[in-house]
């Protein structure tokens, strides 16, 4: 009997002939908590897959599971092995409740051809207790739940399934820090019940505060395991990135031009009111708050793509009404959106069409274009933010969330904007691309542009912005200067009740 | 010498993935085959010639078609359009009562008002463009019943049906097929080099990220949808002229007919990705199947039947072929 629950010996994985993945060994502690850290592009997502079933084992490999030795075929084997996956992208089924969520994939055990809606109902709300979650009711529709909620229903599905293993991908990235410690209790809850966890995540505090052990991955390879308590987060970010990151923030020391905008009690029926910020040339303006606090809303109203129902805007003095996006551009705003996959890229289109979306001076959409003239401006962008890409002709799909990320913000490189709104600037993307994104805005308000972002991430915020408004319920709570912004002071402000 | 930019990438291309790409044209050369085989009356060029002319409509439908589903639309209601463009020029021109060229021009207003009216239903309305020409393929199909009462109208009027049917360039090409070409090169030029043909793959692509670009969405799609009625105006004036008279029951296959040759042509039913040789391919096919059957005398009814069963093989050995190139 080996001391592994799951143990994998020479995993390795190439795509077309390129090896993402080589030579892995890893083994799982029964009840551990057990980090994967790596940069995008590391194979991390890779490695998932494979233990997920999600890409077939193959014949070199080893997978070892209390002493047997499996193979997956295809993700329902990993299922029946007892290890389950929780994704990104949920997967429930919005219109149906939380208990028919719960037992979709449990259906063999019930008999006949009718519905058993009050086993259903039972079998949720012992799940749910068992994981101290009675705030959630079995009957409630998913589709009414928070993303975080929906999340907890995801893992009930898995306990109540009798998991062994629990695979987290990234499973803190759309959701409050409150609602991420919440499941940081969760996930204690259940090691301690015995159940094995690994843990995604880029963000390294989070893994600092949860993790037994950690793996960390880099261009495919395993670059070791260690004791989370023997470690600090500078070596995990060596180890990562296999170079000194002398500076994950480098704010620059930019002097504050004079106001570009100003908000005078702003609102938006029903969603938010009372926001009342200036932002100067050359500022990065920030925006904290818990998810549901309307920051990004704020954002929407300010580019003209919600109905604003009082105060009022002030742009370089005058008087501004954004009624939608083209008005919004014409007085020199852009849009960087949160969901850069829903909002913020064409993903079926090249790297070089995307770059080339933004045309503010158009009038009429008639009128030919030269592709090899979009094919030089689309060069400078790339090379100028560094995307990293075989051709330009590369369908965005495909590249990696750094590399998104900087199509969707150089998209608006050649537009120089005034006021930039920078939603989520670095989400879902690694520290080196996160670094290269701060970068690029600190070039931007060199250049005088004004940029107001909004961050769930407080060490980002606190680092990078010369000011911070802080959000709750749609109500302005307070702004901070540099020096009064701590963890502390926007989390009170955040998330304290009056 | 310096070195041109642009030198192909020979390598690297594997089987599955040169299926894809050229896998139109290989499905229109294995059809071509089995009916040359069958009658070898149908590669003769005469006979292709006659096949174009014979299902030119198809085609030029399927050129605005193609924006629509590069949209992420459907417009069904195009057969009806056609309808009431040869009914309406038909009773306009009956008796001398007007002209043919200020005919032509009231009739292509009313085309363009009923193509505007699809997209401005369906945008402003927020109605599916799918269900939005559902109801339209009948009420414009009606609305052309009633106005000719259920009857074909002759067109006796010099040059008409020379002009849009039956003449012929330098004693070969017909009209027909002289439209299909200088509107494909037309549909080309307007798809791949001016920025409607780039805003309507970005909309079809992610219609939020394009209104988040300052992209003017509604009005895109409503000129979208206003072109297609263009084409199937050009396609009912055609139709009405290789008949000789303005018939409300003409053109009842033609949105099908040219969404399927879009499709065959590789363009996406999920919107952004479109393409224009593909759109002549795919018509291609399907006017291969149409004139090949009829050729060897097939029943209607049996050639709608093969016609179905061949655009659903065309699928699955898409899925198949893209299945196995992910491997």
């Amino acid at each position: 009997m080996s001391e592994f629950i799951l143990e994998m010996k020479n995993i390795g994985k190439s795509f077309s002939g390129v090896s993402v993945l080589r030579n892995i060994n890893l083994g799982l502690v029964k009840g551990e908590v057990h980090a994967l850290l790596g940069e995008n592009g590391a194979g991390k997502s890779t490695l998932i897959k494979i233990i997920s079933g999600f890409h077939p084992t193959e014949k070199t490999a080893q997978i070892i599971l209390d002493g047997k030795r499996v193979a997956f075929k295809k993700p329902k084997d990993a299922l029946d092995a007892s290890i389950h996956t929780i994704y990104q992208e949920l997967t429930l089924c919005p219109d149906m409740t939380v208990a028919e969520n719960i037992v979709i994939d449990k259906q063999d055990r019930f008999k006949g051809v009718l519905q058993h809606k009050k086993q259903y109902n039972k079998i949720a709300r012992d799940v749910l207790n068992r994981m101290e979650q009675k705030d959630i009711r079995v009957n409630a529709m998913v589709r009414t739940l928070s993303i975080a909620q929906q999340q907890v229903v995801e893992i009930a599905k898995a306990i109540a399934s009798d998991a062994k293993v629990i695979l987290m991908d990234e499973p803190t990235s759309s959701i409050s820090q409150e609602d991420a410690d919440e499941l940081m209790n969760i996930i204690r809850h259940l090691r301690d019940q015995g159940v094995t966890i690994i843990y995604i995540s880029h963000r390294l505090h989070e893994i600092d505060g949860i993790a037994d052990r950690i793996s960390v991955l880099r261009d495919g390879d395993l670059v070791g395991t260690v004791n989370n308590k023997d470690v600090t987060e500078n070596d995990l970010i060596n180890m990562m990135v296999g170079r000194q990151l002398k500076d994950m923030f480098p704010k620059r020391d930019i002097k504050l031009g004079d106001v570009v905008l100003s908000v005078k009690d702003l609102e938006s029926e029903k969603t938010f009111k009372n926001v009342s910020f200036e932002v100067h040339k050359g500022e990065i303006f920030g925006i904290g708050g818990l998810v549901g606090a309307k920051r990004t809303e704020v954002l929407e109203a300010l580019y003209g793509l919600r109905k604003i129902t009082g105060g009022q805007i002030e742009l370089n003095g005058k008087k501004f009404v954004p009624r939608n996006p083209i008005n919004a551009m014409k007085h020199k705003i852009a849009f960087v959106t949160e969901d850069r996959k829903k909002s913020g890229l064409v993903l079926c289109l090249s790297v070089m069409e995307n770059l080339n979306m933004i045309n503010a001076q158009e009038k009429t959409p008639l009128g030919t274009l030269s592709w090899k003239k979009l094919m030089g401006k689309a060069k400078k962008q790339q090379d100028s933010l560094d995307i990293r890409i075989f051709t330009l002709k590369q369908i965005v799909d495909t590249l990696s969330g750094g590399n998104q990320q900087k199509v969707a913000l150089g998209k608006w490189m050649e537009f120089k904007p005034d006021i930039l709104l920078f939603d989520e600037p670095t989400r879902g993307i690694d520290i080196g691309a996160k670094t290269e994104i701060y970068n690029i805005m600190g070039e931007l308000a060199a250049a005088g542009t004004a940029i107001i972002m909004v961050s769930s991430e407080l060490p980002e915020l606190i680092s990078m912005a010369d000011n911070i408004m802080v959000m709750r319920e749609g109500v302005m709570k307070g702004v901070l200067n540099r020096s009064e912004a701590t963890q502390e002071a926007v989390m009170t402000l955040a998330a304290l009740k009056d | 010498m310096q070195a041109k930019s642009g030198v192909k990438k020979r390598g690297g291309i594997t089987v599955g993935q040169f299926f894809i790409r050229f896998r139109t044209i290989i499905i229109l050369i294995v059809i071509m085959g089995i009916f040359t085989a069958l009658n070898d009356v149908f590669i003769n060029p005469i006979n292709l010639l006659n096949m174009l002319k014979r299902q030119s409509f198809v085609f030029i439908v399927g050129f605005g078609m193609t924006f629509v589903i590069t949209l992420a639309g459907l417009d069904l209601s195009v057969g009806g359009v056609a309808a009431i463009t040869g009914v309406g020029f038909s009773m306009l021109v009956k008796g001398g009562l007007m002209p043919i060229v200020p005919a032509l021009l009231i009739m292509l207003v009313v085309a363009l008002a009923l193509g505007f009216f699809n997209g401005f239903v369906s945008v402003k309305g927020k109605i599916e463009p799918f269900l939005v020409t559902l109801a339209t393929m009948n009420i414009f199909r009606g609305l052309a019943l009633i106005l000719s009462e259920g009857r074909p109208t002759p067109i006796v009027v010099e040059g008409f049906a020379d002009f849009f049917g039956n003449g012929k360039i330098g004693g070969v090409f017909p009209t027909p097929v002289v439209f299909v070409i200088v509107l494909f090169a037309a549909t080309w030029f307007l798809y791949k080099k001016t920025k409607f043909g780039f805003y309507v793959r970005c909309i079809g692509g992610n219609q939020e990220a394009a209104r988040v670009a300052g992209i003017k969405v509604n009005f895109i799609k409503i000129t979208a949808y206003t072109l297609n009625a263009f084409y199937a105006f050009v396609a009912g004036l055609i139709l009405a002229a290789l008949f000789n008279s303005g018939n409300p029951d003409l053109g009842k296959d033609l949105p099908l007919d040219a969404i399927s040759g879009v499709i065959l042509g590789g363009t996406a039913i999920s919107g952004g990705n479109g393409r224009i040789w593909g759109t002549f391919g795919g018509c291609l096919i399907i006017a291969a199947l149409s004139s090949g059957m009829s050729l060897l005398s097939l029943p209607y009814s049996y050639q709608i039947v093969v016609k179905g069963a061949v655009i659903i093989l065309a699928m699955l050995l898409d899925n198949y072929l893209k299945a196995r190139s992910n491997e």
